[in-house]
């Protein structure tokens, strides 16, 4: 008996089974395994939080073998750990970078301790432009799922209905439901932390907090801003004390856009901006003040 | 066959099972046409359940056969030609591929689920049971009751719920199963 629904059946399966050589169980905490994806021969991507422990960690690949994968260096800010893997020597996954739209099926393929592929299926719930991580690490766009992971299918692939990987899921970035990591994010991940060994993060050195300004200073501004940022806190040899902020300094626009939110200073902050220049403006005892921060680089 | 004629064959096939004392009450597969009815062990609690098929009939059922060590029990009733369901092969069965759970959850009657086989195995801290691992939504009352897959084949016999998965019965542990519980039984 052949039915539409049935074929839909097995589309899905041959969908799970395609993308099934690419992914590998991490046993990464002794109560804990996640999924992986083969990235490239010899690296497998997976995510960072049950590794945060441990330097490397067993990976049992779809062969059935299992070998030790190094871990080469992660972006804490994403949850993504990168892994070397030298007899993981098969070819990498196929991606794909084609715009993903809610309401798309996709199916999240992991891989569990005994060596078993799970799935799970569901819909693309939302596309978020430009998802900023409470850690600050830029997302673009973050594939929103409706469904959530089992445990062990964090770092498996989220697959679309062609069996092209869309991205890495993760359950760390919402409180319900899963997310994908694109496969071009990943792509600039495994790349930076192949040549570097960590991802390096833009920083200023500051604390900010949101105050009201009074309006005799938000005169002084463009736009007449209702709100700006506090300086509470000013690390010593960092880009803010190189440029002389101080504490008690108001941080009101950085990069020609109005700072009301630190929100606004951190997405300024991204990695291709180290060492680049940025005007800032900022009210030091009432008056206007404008300097010129070259954006470092923090420290691992 | 369309999703909706495939779920409207497995609620028919479905039956109520009410241990004969208490308020439990889950879920049974009518099997074969001489009345056979295969559900949990725990659902009958080693007595006599009473069965109510989906039209809202009710037969007394005779508990023929228990198999604690899978938590499976047969049961006839004494009536022909009931719709039945055949099995499928659980060992064919692979993630992705859809499954369909119906049931009685919650006083609910041949309520329908719809998932994805997650994977076929044992899960760490229940044994060395094998399991169909399903990605549906259950409920209390689905146990006993059939997870078919997209061709309306029983692949399982809803079980437990464990880490927000649905548990099953491998169609061939069943099968297997009711064939010796037959040929004592006859």
């Amino acid at each position: 008996m052949t039915s539409s629904f049935a074929e839909l059946s097995g589309q899905l399966a041959n969908v799970v089974e395609q993308a099934a050589p690419f992914v590998v169980s991490v046993a990464a905490h002794p109560r804990h395994a996640a999924s992986g994806l083969q990235w490239q021969p010899g690296v497998v991507v997976t995510v960072e939080h049950p590794l945060r422990q441990a330097n490397a960690a067993e990976v049992l690949l779809a062969d059935g073998r299992t070998v030790m994968g190094k871990v080469a260096g992660r972006d804490a800010t994403l949850g993504v750990a990168v892994l070397r893997v030298e007899d993981a020597a098969g070819a990498g996954v196929v991606t794909t970078s084609a715009p993903v739209r809610a309401g798309n099926l996709t199916v999240t393929v992991g891989r569990g301790r005994q060596g078993n592929v799970t799935a799970s299926m569901g819909i693309v719930s939302s596309v978020a432009r430009a998802f900023q991580t409470w850690q600050g690490g830029v997302v673009d766009p973050l594939v929103q799922l409706d469904y959530s992971l089992y445990p062990s299918a964090n770092g498996g692939a989220v697959v679309d209905a062609s069996g092209m990987v869309v991205g890495l899921a993760t359950s760390g970035f919402t409180r319900y439901g899963a997310s994908a990591i694109p496969a071009a994010v990943l792509e600039r991940v495994v790349a930076t932390v192949l040549e570097k060994g960590f991802v390096p993060r833009a920083f200023l050195g500051v604390g900010l907090r949101p105050v009201l300004l009074p309006r005799s200073m938000a005169e002084q501004l463009e736009g007449a801003p209702e709100s700006a940022l506090l300086l509470l806190s000013v690390e010593p040899g960092s880009a803010a004390a190189r440029a002389g902020l101080q504490v008690g300094d108001i941080l009101c626009a950085l990069d020609g856009s109005p700072t009301r939110e630190p929100e606004d200073v951190q997405n300024k902050l991204t990695p291709e901006r180290i060492g680049a220049a940025l005007a800032a403006v900022v009210l030091r005892g009432g008056q206007r003040l404008d300097v010129v921060l070259t954006v470092g680089e923090k420290e691992q | 066959m369309q999703l909706g004629d495939l779920g409207e064959r497995l609620r028919r096939a479905t039956v109520q099972v009410r241990a004969a004392e208490g308020n439990g009450c889950g879920s049974g597969v009518i099997t074969g046409s001489m009345g056979y009815i295969v559900t949990n062990a725990h659902v009958v609690q080693g007595k006599n359940p009473v069965i109510e098929l989906w039209d809202g009939r009710r037969f007394p059922g005779r508990l023929l056969a228990l198999g604690r060590r899978h938590d499976l029990a047969l049961v006839k009733v004494d009536t022909l030609g009931l719709p039945a369901l055949e099995f499928g092969d659980s060992n064919a069965l692979r993630p992705g591929a859809m499954v369909l759970a119906v049931g009685n959850p919650l006083g609910f009657t041949g309520a329908l689920s719809m998932g994805v086989v997650h994977t076929v195995g044992p899960l760490r801290g229940l044994g060395e049971n094998r399991w169909v691992q399903a990605d549906v939504r259950l409920a209390p009352g689905n146990s006993g009751g059939p997870l078919a897959d997209a061709q309306g084949r029983v692949v399982g016999i809803n079980t437990m719920i464990a880490r927000g998965l649905a548990l099953a019965i491998p169609s061939n542990v069943v099968a297997d199963f009711v064939t010796r519980a037959r040929s004592k039984a006859a």
